[in-house]
């Protein structure tokens, strides 16, 4: 590996810990997360509902936009984050203290709270208006926690690579698809067996999970030569 | 520290070759004007660059170090290099000690004492410089690289910059275009 991380476990978690509350700080305090992933999730979640409101929707249908609103409200937050560290000199700060995976899985797993809030906004709105079943709601809970994260950790490396080569930030949603449409697929498969049946494929939930977290250690493992180049 | 033979060039365009030095705990100049590759210079010494050619080498010789692998070592203030806008002096200070596993530094000494809980993006340049200056020495152990460190500062930040720079004890690379000191020199551009 041609990086290593210097000191003790205590200081490795100290340094990551303050990462981590660096991240949700600068987030909050930030307009992007505020005004374009809240402002997004509520605006289309209002569209939809009341577009939608009092038709009859297949729970095929629900899922479908239960999940695409999650991932557009959310879907730049983490690649404009790298970029952002990139263009405010941070990013060159931090790789003389820390070694960079520690700052993509900080960045990672913050945009996942991220995204988890974002889900928390979106999801009662849309079963609402969209008339969702109460029975149904512990299960899409359930698959909100889990598919959150993976959309979170296989968009990670994505954005990282798109804070790299600036120029092609702008093509990040284009590049980011092929990667998360598996997972997008099998969370909208899995939130609509739920939402029709009370239960969900297992099969499909290892697919989300084993892809989030082979993303994620993909990107842990790559960053180091990336960050050599 | 210790480069022999150094070139750095971007595509087709080079910015400098030749360069040699073998330096120790002291204060260092790097003199040129603008665009003569300071700061390319200081980035490659910090690790943050590679370089064309030639080798540079950093504390122990025997080891070969890769890019990054200096961290916590080496601490830097360039105008490239910047806070987070959106957190506070203090908490900017605090997140760098706490990364570097060093103390909070004296905001006294750089008289930012009033200026804690402004965040970093409502100082002014001044005030921005030495908030930088003070993180890089605070979390500086070994060595500090300083790259047009005076800019924006007015005298009392000079004066304060200098006995900084005069007190620090290790290695110090200071690049400018208008040494206020008649520091050695790594190189002249």
């Amino acid at each position: 590996m041609p990086q290593t991380i210097p000191g003790e476990t205590g200081e490795k978690l100290r340094s990551f810990r303050a990462l981590l509350a660096k991240e949700i700080k600068v987030a909050f305090r930030g307009r992007h997360l505020v005004g374009v992933g809240f402002g997004l999730a509520i605006v289309l979640s209002a569209t939809l509902g009341f577009s939608l409101a009092g038709t009859k929707v297949s729970e095929r249908v629900i899922a479908s936009l239960l999940w695409i609103v999650v991932m557009f409200s959310s879907s730049d937050t983490l690649s404009r984050s790298f970029a952002k560290e990139e263009d405010e000199g941070t990013a060159d700060q931090l790789r003389l203290r820390v070694p960079m995976p520690s700052v993509f899985l900080a960045k990672t797993l913050a945009n996942a709270f991220f995204v988890l809030l974002i889900a928390c906004v979106v999801f009662p709105l849309l079963c609402f208006w969209l008339g969702v079943r109460f029975s149904a709601l512990p299960l899409v809970g359930l698959l909100v926690l889990i598919g959150c994260p993976a959309l979170s950790f296989a968009q990670g490396f994505v954005g990282y690579l798109m804070s790299r080569g600036r120029a092609l930030s702008a093509a990040y949603p284009v590049i980011v698809m092929p990667v998360i449409l598996p997972l997008l697929v099998c969370l909208v498969l899995a939130t609509s067996q739920a939402l029709a049946e009370g239960t969900f494929s297992i099969n499909l939930v290892v697919v989300i999970i084993s892809e989030s977290l082979a993303a994620l250690v993909a990107g842990l493992v790559l960053v180091p030569y990336i960050e050599e180049e | 520290m210790v480069a022999s033979n150094l070139s750095k060039s971007f595509g087709s365009k080079m910015v400098f070759a030749g360069v040699s030095f073998d330096i120790e705990d002291e204060v260092w100049a790097i003199i040129g004007p603008n665009g003569s590759g300071k700061t390319t210079l200081l980035r490659i010494m910090a690790g943050l660059l590679k370089t064309s050619s030639g080798t540079m080498e950093w504390f122990d010789r025997k080891k070969k170090y890769e890019k990054f692998q200096l961290s916590g070592r080496i601490a830097m203030c360039s105008p490239d290099l910047g806070l987070y806008k959106e957190m506070t002096v203090f908490e900017n200070a605090r997140f760098f000690a706490n990364l570097a596993g060093v103390p909070v530094p004296d905001f006294g000494v750089w008289g930012l004492s009033c200026h804690l809980e402004k965040r970093y993006q409502e100082l002014s340049a001044g005030l921005k410089q030495r908030a930088k200056l003070m993180t890089a020495f605070a979390m500086a152990r070994d060595v500090i690289l300083l790259d047009e460190p005076e800019q924006h500062l007015d005298a009392e930040g000079k004066a304060i910059l200098d006995n900084m720079v005069s007190s620090f004890g290790r290695l110090v690379v200071v690049a400018t275009n208008n040494p206020w000191r008649d520091w050695r020199k790594i190189a002249q551009f």
